[in-house]
């Protein structure tokens, strides 16, 4: 896995709900500036929400108090686009693509109220990855857009 | 940045009873969001057995911590009789979300 390029817009948040927002907000502008349509716009809020509401609730990054870094690159794929966010957290290994996935539910009965963040960033997201770099969690995800308005 | 809202609507009986309940929710249903309205949602569509109508068309934003306290009020409701209805509208993200 390649790392973030050094010139690529970074935030760094603290793991808790109050700093949801802000990411939001912060991947919003970016994503503005580089005429990222609101689509996938929308798709890469939600799943960085995701991943980072799991870290808050799940992760350790919590404990550890450790800033986590966001990192948003753009690269030109022809007639589309790659957004690529990088999330990189100073908790214990926790491989988020590895977790085991169930059937989904066919009743309210079965539905089981829980797992379904992680579900979203593997419904919404083109590429994912993750590696465990030196002490840091480093995931990666990829959304691509159309360049047509 | 807007939170979550929530509101609610309840059709009656002619003996005032109530027939039906609209449940309306607004905005961003992330973990903020549902902090601010989890425990109204609860008591809103959970308690009693009540036909409910929940209305998600005006959210903008439905993380999973939303899906979650919706399940676990409509299953609440189930066991105790009463039936819930989702309307999600056009909103593409949140009929993806759902």
């Amino acid at each position: 896995m390649a790392p973030p390029q050094p010139d690529a817009p970074t935030l760094s948040v603290q793991p808790s709900p109050l700093e949801l927002r802000r990411c939001s907000e912060w991947l919003a502008e970016r994503c503005q500036e580089e005429a990222v349509p609101p689509g996938p716009t929308g798709k890469l809020d939600l799943c960085l929400n995701e991943v980072l509401a799991n870290l808050i609730d799940h992760g350790g990054a919590a404990d550890v108090n450790c800033p986590v870094d966001l990192t948003l690159e753009l690269a030109d794929c022809g007639d589309r686009g790659l957004a690529t966010p990088t999330i990189v957290d100073a908790g214990p290994a926790f491989d988020p693509l590895g977790v085991s996935r169930g059937p989904l539910p066919r009743t309210l009965q079965e539905a089981e109220p829980g797992g379904l963040g992680l579900l979203l960033v593997h419904r919404f997201m083109d590429e994912r990855s993750y590696q465990r770099a030196g002490d840091r969690n480093v995931l990666k995800l990829g959304i691509y857009f159309s360049k047509d308005p | 940045m807007q939170t979550a809202s929530i509101r609610s609507d309840d059709v009656l009986e002619a003996d005032g009873s109530i027939k039906l309940r609209k449940v309306v929710l607004a905005d961003r249903l992330d973990m903020l969001g549902m902090e601010d309205i989890a425990l109204k949602l609860t008591s809103l569509t959970a308690i009693k057995p009540l036909p409910v109508i929940l209305d998600l068309r005006d959210v903008s934003f439905l993380a999973s911590i939303g899906i979650r306290n919706i399940i676990s009020s409509a299953r609440a409701l189930d066991q105790k009789g009463g039936r819930m209805v989702i309307l999600l509208g056009n909103n593409e993200l949140v009929k993806a979300s759902a």
